[in-house]
């Protein structure tokens, strides 16, 4: 007799497994979540802004705003708090600042077209 | 050229997000249109009533927004038909709006009439709508033994819920520990325990292994408390009656008499009303003699939405509705089985297992994505 199981045993196995493990609440919040991700990924593939954003976010540009973007984060991060308008002039007199917000206007562009 | 459909249950949403999609370059452009009239805002899985009978599943998990159920580019509206003048192409709303249209798909669905027999309404318990389903369950709570008897009356809507409720009342009186104290006792109005000859050959030995009793050939006449009569001048007596009730098709269809009881004469195959090339119908508002069921609807959606995009873009249908019906069956004990079957092939249901129960579990909760025509 062949040592190796049998697909028939396999599935046996794998449903006795299963149903050892789950419980009909278990199935119906894996449903659940299939249906939202469904959902979803149905939205964000129909979606032509979405893939606008998705095939930008494969460019060189891209990269550059995320670059731009974080090293504005940083740069803030380690600033001194000030406040009121005066602080947001000085905020937004930052090359990196500048940058970032140049970069999202052309996204945003993108996105209207 | 503009589409209305009339309907916004599982077949006219199916329906329309197909076409929507079929059709999303024509109505980008303007050339065509599709609207939709429904009478609520809100849609239902209505399989889940059923679960929610017998305390399986909350009313929460039963509705979504029908416009989130939608494809952005078809027009929805709350306003109910009212008239219908097909000479004309035009059906006027509750709100006294006068919408034409060049093709018409009618999807208003069907409702349950336990009216139309005497004392059935007063003395039974029902599960087709949310109130009669929770109203059940408080029922099952308080119940702590005796005889329970299953009627059903026809035609009705979901052909495998009399075995499904019969099945479910069994693990519900088991989980209770009150299996012992009870006789349940099904009944059907013809002369086997199912319709579907197949699935009455798998059904009654079920029946017997669990010691289910059964009457066959029971037509419900009237119901008076403790009693139900049949036609064929039997009876059951019980001390929990759960009904199946017969069902009709919408009183808009009745008042605008496009056919008796409010089913629509439909072509098997072509889906269109008889008598009309531009006016399609499915789900359970056909006169159709196949299940009224979910499936039934989803399938005749996409063969509808195939044709009526066809007939947009090249002015002739391309395929026909081969009757395809796919019903799970639940049958308690952690397990469900089957039915598939068309206008030619007869259903084959196998035991049931516990991978098709968990199957439908999850089904029922990605329904959602299935009305939006993903799945
Ligand atoms: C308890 C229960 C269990 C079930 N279990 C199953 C199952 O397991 N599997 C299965 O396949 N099927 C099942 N079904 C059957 C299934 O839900 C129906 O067959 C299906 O919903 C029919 O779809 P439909 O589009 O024809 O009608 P519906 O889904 O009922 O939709 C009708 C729509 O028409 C709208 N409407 C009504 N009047 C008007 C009007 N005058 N103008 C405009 N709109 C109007 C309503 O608001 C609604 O949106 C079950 C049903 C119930 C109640």
């Amino acid at each position: 007799m062949s040592s190796e199981i049998s697909v028939q045993q396999q599935v046996d196995r794998f449903m006795q497994g299963a149903g050892d493990a789950l419980t009909d609440d278990t199935v119906a919040r894996l449903g659940f979540m299939i249906n939202e991700l469904l959902i979803i990924a149905d939205r964000i593939t129909r979606n032509k802004n979405i893939m606008k954003l998705l095939e930008m976010s494969e460019s060189k540009d891209f990269a550059k705003v995320l670059d731009a973007l974080g090293n504005a984060v940083e740069s803030q991060k380690n600033a001194p708090k000030s406040s009121g308008i005066g602080g947001m002039l000085k905020v937004m007199g930052d090359p990196n600042v500048q940058n970032s917000l140049r970069l999202l206007g052309s996204i945003n562009k993108e996105l209207n077209k | 050229m503009h589409i209305l459909v009339v309907g916004g249950g599982m077949g006219g949403t199916i329906l329309a997000n197909n076409l929507a999609r079929r059709l999303s370059g024509e109505l980008e452009q303007g050339s065509s249109k599709i609207t939709m009239l429904s009478a609520t805002d809100k849609h239902m899985y209505q399989p889940g009533l059923l679960y929610v009978a017998v305390g399986k599943m909350s009313t929460t998990e039963l509705y979504r927004d029908q416009k989130s159920l939608l494809e952005p580019s078809i027009d929805f509206h709350v306003d109910p038909v009212e008239k219908f003048d097909m000479d004309n192409n035009s059906v006027t709303t509750k709100s006294g709006k006068k919408i034409s249209y060049d093709i018409l798909c009618i999807a208003t669905g069907s409702r349950g009439n336990a009216a139309g027999i005497p004392g059935l309404a007063e003395n039974a318990c029902q599960f087709y709508t949310e109130a009669d389903a929770l109203a059940m369950y408080k029922k099952l709570q308080k119940f702590e033994g005796g005889k329970v008897v299953v009627a059903t009356g026809v035609p009705h809507k979901c052909p495998m819920s009399p075995l499904e409720i019969t099945f479910f009342l069994v693990d519900y009186f088991k989980k209770r520990g009150i299996w012992d104290k009870v006789d349940l006792h099904y009944t059907y109005p013809i002369g086997r325990v199912h319709s579907l000859e197949p699935v009455a050959n798998w059904a009654a030995p079920e029946f017997d292994k669990l010691g289910i009793t059964y009457e066959t050939l029971f037509n419900m006449k009237e119901v008076v408390p403790g009693k139900v009569i049949s036609e064929e001048d039997s009876s059951a007596e019980f001390d929990l009656l759960v009904t199946v009730p017969p069902h009709k098709g919408q009183q808009v269809i009745e008042d605008n008499e496009l056919g008796a009881g409010g089913f629509i004469p439909t072509d098997k195959k072509k889906l269109n009303m008889e008598g009309r090339e531009n006016v399609f119908v499915l789900g359970d508002t056909t006169n159709l003699p196949i299940s009224k069921a979910g499936s039934t609807a989803h399938f005749e959606a996409e063969a509808l939405g195939e044709n009526i995009a066809a007939l947009v873009q090249q002015g002739e249908p391309v395929r026909e509705y081969d009757g395809k019906v796919f019903c799970f069956i639940e049958a308690g004990d952690g397990k469900a089985t089957y039915a598939m079957f068309d206008y030619n092939n007869p259903p084959n249901p196998q035991a049931p297992t516990s991978g098709l129960h968990w199957f439908k579990t999850a089904y029922n909760r990605m329904y959602w994505a299935s009305a939006r025509g993903i799945i």
